[in-house]
């Protein structure tokens, strides 16, 4: 069995890169695949609170580069999933005590008894970007529609590209389509004309993704949320399924336009 | 709150357009990438762009083998190429003047 590595990345910080991993992690697992997450973000760990598993680490990323314990003493099983594992970052550790050949050697072991082997990368273009995207054959890019976000996918895609990992694809992440309507926010249009890129799926702002994360479940496990379920044709389309891509709309109820004008930001969205 | 409901919500705060914030973002990062992807021109396009064009030129023009001047320049927000190149010797034509 030979597995794949994917790099979940975006440049700049606070897109929902960690929530993206966990997600597309989980609706893999959901898929019957088996998955191991990495989150290589070392001191600055957070894979591990979005997927409610920071009471149960014992190991980590580090330790096992490192060989102070078992691959598999690393590996913490999911609570939902049973074939999708953490493999959470050191906390008290820098990005520079691991190399990307190390991460490499590490995915290629994890390849061979794994499915599909996802990285959280870091924010930033530095030293643990360059690590997290070395082990990788296929890269995904997390923005949201704002300039910021937009202008450090487009580096990142630059560096992507000089690094040989072609075709990244983009995740548009906290769209809201009401604001899209009213020609407020770029959309999927704009973002593929300016940055040229393909488009692997589109997140709309959910305030049930907020809910779930505050538990410690990713969100593609509540079947009524526009963002998990829009998680999980983004990961079908990973798992190479032609789902074709759709225009988020917002909700046509009454209520919901009166509460959206009154600016009560409820789940206004049918799908991604 | 009646008066929430009837304000025209994308014509709000400062520099709004007419259709909305959209095309003003949509203009920034326009600008914002052409001026980070000229900081960040690789040499090699430079170079690949150099030997084409000289391909190109001299099949009608008999010209030295440098250019005198190749670069993109960044004028007023816009970029052009700016090429320039000593032509060694003119053709013959063959309008009639």
């Amino acid at each position: 069995m030979k597995g794949k590595t994917i790099v979940i990345t975006s440049g700049k910080g606070g897109v929902g890169k960690t929530t993206t991993t966990a997600n597309i992690g989980a609706g893999l697992a959901l898929r019957g695949h088996r998955v191991v997450v990495l989150d290589t973000d070392i001191g600055l760990r957070n894979l591990d609170v979005v997927m409610g598993l920071e009471n149960r680490i014992v190991y980590d990323l580090v330790d096992v580069i490192e060989e102070r314990c078992k691959l598999s003493q690393s590996m913490i099983r999911d609570k939902h999933l049973p074939e999708l594992y953490l493999i959470p970052a050191a906390q008290t550790r820098d990005k520079n005590c691991i190399n990307s050949e190390q991460l490499t050697d590490l995915c290629r072991k994890l390849e061979q008894e794994f499915d599909y082997i996802i990285i959280d990368c870091p924010a930033g273009i530095e030293q643990g970007f360059r690590n997290a995207i070395g082990p990788a054959q296929e890269a995904i890019i997390v923005t949201t529609p704002e300039v910021s976000a937009l202008r450090d996918a487009d580096r990142v895609i630059g560096l992507l590209e000089a690094s040989e990992l072609h075709r990244p694809r983009l995740i548009i992440n906290r769209i809201r389509p009401g604001m899209v309507k009213r020609g407020d926010m770029l959309d999927k249009d704009d973002i593929v004309d300016l940055l040229a890129v393909d488009i692997l799926g589109m997140v709309p702002a959910d305030d049930r993704l907020i809910t779930a994360t505050n538990q410690g479940i990713p969100v593609i496990h509540d079947k009524k949320a526009p963002s998990g379920q829009a998680f999980s044709r983004i990961t079908a389309r990973i798992d190479g399924d032609d789902v074709p891509l759709m225009d988020l709309e917002p909700k046509g109820g009454l209520m919901d336009r009166v509460r959206y004008l009154m600016g009560i930001n409820r789940s206004e969205y049918t799908h991604a | 709150m009646l008066n929430k409901l009837r304000r025209p919500r994308s014509r709000e705060g400062v520099g709004s357009s007419p259709d909305g914030s959209r095309s003003i973002a949509r203009e920034r990062l326009h600008n914002a990438l052409n001026r980070d992807r000229y900081d960040l021109m690789a040499p090699e396009v430079v170079e690949a762009l150099r030997r084409d064009l000289l391909n190109v030129i001299s099949r009608h023009l008999d010209v030295e083998d440098q250019f005198h001047e190749l670069e993109i320049q960044r004028m007023d927000g816009a970029f052009y190429l700016v090429a320039s190149v000593r032509v060694s010797s003119l053709p013959r034509w063959a309008a009639v003047s």
